[in-house]
């Protein structure tokens, strides 16, 4: 209260007396002298902190702690020469103690620079996913590490085309797909030339090798719970399906995946070449073509799709037949439009010597790698592969021993639980893989 | 010891100034930790503050977002978001941060106080301060106004029954509580709701006519006062985060180590040099710790 | 729920604070929650000012619901906060404004940097509430000049209201209070002078001023126009109501005042002055009762007019018996613990 402040007698003197001359610009009334020096270093001190802290500089930020914290302590202790309550404070001084206010300023220094580490943290993992991202798009897969191969092997296709330009003189330029020894090209239509000429699919989903083997019955007994497939599928694609319509499910079944579709308002096409599961398909109001996916493809203007999703059908059909549907697909979806497949994923060697072999009618296993550049053959732009429910219930289980374990023990421990993360891996990996691929998106007019 | 609550922060390519400072000024005992989608939360995670340019469709509740520019994310319904003070993409409901330092040793005089303190300094009893430019003048309502140099300011915002101000100058009126009066502009950078926060006038006729009126009226003017006074502080970081936290429903451990009585005085914005202070302090001086908010002295780690 | 009201206390005083708070830990009780009182000693003078304050900072208390009532139990802090102000420090607000000589705040620096630091809590603690209610309109309309706070008035039912009950029109006004300064005794017994035989006054109550008054009485020859009983059982103040003409009532605003609602209870029409304060919420001249100039011709001539119209006193009286027909402590209850 003895403070001269604005509101002090001082003060309103001053605003008096200013009437006409400039007064000398006077500070307005200060606040003690010890206060404003320890503001001061403190702002100082949080400044150098945090920039230590951006370094990562450990050691050397503790130091400047103490030494912020020293000189504070001198100044409080020159600043609070006459207070009644000195002898408490000068008592808990001598025992490390300062007065509360300058402790909360280290404290404060301490905490900014923590909350300065955790920020770069956060934009540093927003680097690692945006790098990871980039990779994904150039090598599925394999992200970043197998990049520059991938690269390479891009470079390698470039020249090989260079090559075939200059041997073609002027022909039209022909896609570098392996069914490009098929027939040749309908000239009428040069557009649609790259699928018109490829053999027309025998069958294209579901075919099956035998005419005996049950597959319905088959499939009620080992595919698991209908339901919880279903909203696993729902989860994870009805979000983007939604934003890419119409949504075709080649190879639809009795509908199911599309139903939960149409309930969430996204308008959904079915295809689907079995009579009765169409059938069943169109009692839940889904249009569905009874027809080959292929037939249907073909059928259908080009660029007229926004989504085309197909779950556990690829891994049942012959390889010409596969990628005929990829290049389809890939012509009849709309620009940045997404092709969805899912399949078992046979890296995870579970998968391959469980339920991969048990399915008699699947043709052969359809490897992430091999399905992504596929994909991009047929004409996809940005391919990603996404890999969901590892067979965690058979993961080896990690050990885990005390710190003040012998060193012995504490080695072996670790290096028998990088074998059992290995093991676990490849072993128990994760059960299904989708390929998730986009088509270009339209040129800027 | 209770283990602290976490706050993971999902930040995007660029940090918000003010996002720093709110974290600094969290409390104690809730941690901010960095995030991100792609890895398990840590232990005690209770909730979520994402930047607008990380928020991914369906983020993870309870959560905050931090308005980012050129990242709209629209009007969020119940969910508290967060962007500095007088931004272009501020919405109404949004916490605004502000970064301007808070003037030193000021102190809310309402507006009986100011009454008093002009009786007391012999000053006219009704008297409007207006801060331009060059300088500021100050004068009862209708008369000739003295003029004054600009760092006298603080005088009249603390004393004034009501003040004119922009910028810098108005910020300086609030956290002396002053009724005030500015342009829609000023109303606009400080996040000031018009009418409840302060009086918004076009030009400077209309201007001096509000303060005028404002002057005259002690009920609207301690309203005013109050409520200026209360928006300018909750726009500080230390504002911000304990409405965030308040919004969010995370609460800080009841047992709180700031428990002490200078957390409870500081908590009340009481001066440093109050006697109050010193009785605290003279009732406490034989309770180590009492004072120093449960901090022991024995202890080495106090982060 | 798990309620704690918060009181504050002057330790061997005794008054309508203590009572209030009793009866609202009663009637919250009655609704089914359990309830306890907690109550700190305050201290009014300057120095000692926010020592209380400060303390109920400092309680550790722990409810589903706090209801603070008096300054300054609502520094008590809690999550779930609910103010029912029955009135702040008054000697720094109004009494220092009107220049009371119980307020020893003064036209100094010391005092005014002790108002402005008090508002200043006041505001923050009342802030941190998630209702703020008042006692009365006057309190209300204090909370927002001052502080520049809204608060919304909640009136409850006065002590006896169960057993008072309305009766003949005698010959008698009456008054029921404290003897003290602010309630303005001598008024009435200056009135007296200028009202004829046979209207008598009866002044219930006793205070610190009783005996000053008795003096007064004799010394101006009024002894056998105003009784001056003291101290009167309830039994017996509930017929005084009854049988009363009206209630005389002009205290220097009044925060609430329990007199003014017993006389509606009773059906009597209330005489008070046009200072009286919350007194004001109740009585509207010529509908509720008389609002007079405040001097003790101006009190005798609506004494006057009321003795000689007993029809109007009748009308006036079943006017304000309707007021009060909607007071009850279920809805205070209801109000208070409203999610």
């Amino acid at each position: 209260m003895s403070t001269p402040d604005p509101t002090s007698a001082e003060a309103v003197e001053r605003l008096r007396s200013a009437v006409s001359p400039p007064a000398p610009p006077e500070q307005p009334p200060a606040p003690r002298r010890w206060e404003r020096a320890a503001a001061r270093v403190a702002g100082r001190g949080r400044r150098a902190a945090a920039g230590l802290a951006r370094r990562g500089l450990t050691p050397v930020l503790r130091r400047a702690e103490v030494e912020v914290g020293s000189r504070v302590q001198r100044m409080v202790a020159e600043a609070l020469d006459g207070d009644p309550a000195l002898a408490q404070v000068r008592e808990v001084s001598q025992r490390g103690g300062l007065d509360p206010q300058l402790i909360r300023e280290r404290d404060a220094t301490v905490h900014s620079a923590h909350v300065n580490l955790e920020l770069l943290k956060g934009e540093l993992r927003h680097v690692q996913t945006t790098l990871d991202e980039l990779g994904m798009a150039f090598a599925p897969g394999t992200g970043l590490a197998g990049a520059g191969a991938r690269y390479a092997e891009l470079r390698e296709s470039v020249y090989a085309l260079e090559r075939r330009l200059r041997t073609a003189g002027s022909a039209p330029v022909a896609p570098s797909n392996p069914s490009d020894q098929a027939d040749p090209a309908d000239p009428a239509d040069p557009a649609a030339a790259p699928i018109a000429r490829a053999t027309p699919a025998e069958g294209a989903p579901a075919v099956l090798s035998s005419t005996l083997f049950d597959y319905v019955g088959f499939e009620r007994r080992f595919r698991g719970d209908p339901d919880a497939i279903l909203t696993t599928l729902v989860d994870r694609y009805a979000d983007l399906l939604s934003d890419h319509q119409p949504v075709v499910d080649v190879g639809c079944g009795r509908g199911e995946l599309l139903g939960m579709l149409a309930e969430r308002g996204i308008d959904v096409i079915g295809v689907e070449p079995d009579p009765g599961m169409a059938a069943e398909a169109r009692a839940r109001g889904i249009r569905v073509h009874e027809e080959l996916a292929g037939d249907w493809l073909r059928s259908v203007p080009d660029g007229s799709l926004g989504a085309i999703i197909t779950t556990h059908v690829l891994e049942h059909l012959e390889l010409d037949d596969m990628i005929e549907l990829l290049e389809l697909a890939a012509v009849k979806l709309g620009p940045d439009s997404v092709f969805i497949s899912e399949t078992p994923n046979p890296a995870s060697l579970i998968v391959l010597g469980n339920s991969y072999l048990l399915d008699p009618t699947h043709v052969r296993p359809l490897h992430p790698s091999l399905l992504a550049f596929l994909c991009e053959k047929a004409g996809f732009r940005d391919v990603r592969l996404r890999f969901y429910s590892p067979a965690e219930d058979y993961h080896l289980p990690m050990t885990a021993v005390d710190e003040d374990a012998p060193a012995w023990a504490r080695e072996l421990t670790a290096s028998v639980n990088k074998g059992f993360t290995v093991l676990n891996e490849v072993l128990f990996g994760p059960q299904d893989y989708a390929v998730i691929a986009r088509t270009p998106p339209a040129p800027e007019s | 010891m209770t283990a602290p609550v976490r706050l993971a922060v999902h930040v995007g390519r660029d940090v918000p100034d003010g996002l720093t400072a709110v974290l600094s000024a969290l409390p104690p005992d809730v941690q901010p930790v960095a995030a991100s989608a792609r890895e398990a939360l840590p232990e005690g995670t209770v909730a979520h503050l994402y930047c607008s340019d990380a928020l991914p469709r369906r983020p993870a509740t309870p959560y905050a977002v931090w308005r980012v520019p050129g990242a709209d994310v629209g009007d969020l319904g119940d969910v508290p978001a967060l962007a500095d003070a007088g931004a272009r993409h501020v919405r109404p409901g949004d916490l605004q941060v502000s970064l301007r330092a808070w003037p030193d040793s000021a102190r809310p005089v309402l507006p009986f106080t100011r009454a008093g303190l002009r009786r007391v300094r012999d000053l006219p009893a009704r008297l409007v301060g207006e801060a331009r430019s060059d300088g500021v003048s100050w004068g009862a309502p209708g008369e000739h106004p003295a003029e004054a140099p600009l760092d006298t300011w603080p005088t009249l915002a603390a004393l004034a029954s009501a003040v004119i101000a922009t910028g810098e100058e108005l910020w300086t009126a609030l956290a002396w509580a002053a009724p005030a009066v500015t342009d829609a502009a000023g109303a606009r950078l400080l996040g000031l709701t018009p009418d409840v926060d302060v009086l918004v006038g076009a030009d400077p006729v209309t201007r001096a006519r509000l303060a005028a009126e404002l002057a005259d009226d002690d009920l609207r003017a301690a309203r005013l006062a109050r409520s200026g006074w209360q928006t300018a502080r909750s726009h500080r970081p230390a504002g911000v985060a304990a409405e965030l936290c308040r919004r969010l429903g995370v609460r800080p451990a009841p047992r709180s180590t700031v428990s002490g009585l200078t957390a409870a005085l500081d908590a009340l914005g009481t001066p440093p040099h109050s006697l109050v202070r010193r009785r605290a302090r003279a009732a406490t001086a034989g309770l180590p710790g009492a004072v120093t908010s449960g901090w022991r002295p024995d202890r080495e780690e106090h982060s | 729920m798990d309620i704690v009201v918060c009181g504050a206390q002057k330790p061997f005083v005794r008054g309508g604070a203590e009572q209030h708070q009793e009866n609202l830990v009663a009637a919250l009780e009655t609704a089914g929650h359990r309830v306890d009182l907690v109550r700190l000693p305050v201290a009014w003078e300057k120095g000692r000012l926010f020592d209380s304050p400060l303390a109920w900072r400092m309680v550790p208390v722990d409810a589903d619901l706090v209801i603070a009532t008096n300054f300054p139990s609502y520094f008590v802090q809690h999550p779930n906060k609910v103010v029912w102000l029955l009135h702040q420090h008054r000697g720094a607000y109004d009494g220092f404004e009107a220049g009371a000589s119980w307020s020893d705040f003064a036209w100094d620096d010391v005092s005014l940097e002790e108002q402005r630091l008090l508002t200043e809590w006041d505001v923050a603690a009342l802030s941190e509430a998630r209702t703020v209610f008042s006692n009365s309109g006057v309190v209300s309309r204090r909370l927002a000049r001052f502080n520049g706070l809204d608060s919304t008035p909640l009136a409850h039912p006065p002590p006896l209201h169960e057993v008072l009950h309305p009766g003949e029109f005698g010959d008698y006004v009456l008054s029921v209070q404290r003897q003290e300064e602010n309630k303005r005794p001598h008024l009435l017994v200056e009135a007296m002078a200028h009202v004829p035989s046979p209207v008598r006054a009866v002044m219930a109550g006793r205070g610190e001023l009783l005996d000053q008054v008795r003096r007064h009485v004799e010394d101006a020859g009024l002894a056998g126009k105003v009784e001056l009983p003291g101290f009167v059982p309830d039994a017996d103040l509930v017929e005084l109501y009854a049988g009363a003409l009206a209630v005389v009532y002009v205290p220097e605003d009044e925060d609430y005042g329990y007199t003014t609602l017993q006389a509606f209870y009773a059906g009597k029409p209330v005489i008070c002055a046009a200072d009286s304060g919350a007194v004001l919420d109740w009585v509207e001249d010529g509908v509720t009762g008389l609002v007079c100039d405040g001097t003790p011709e101006g009190l005798a001539a609506a004494i006057r007019r009321l003795a000689d119209d007993p029809a109007l006193a009748q009308r006036l009286g079943a006017a304000g018996r309707e007021r009060i027909a909607d007071l009850s402590w279920a809805d205070v209850v209801a109000r208070l613990t409203a999610p």
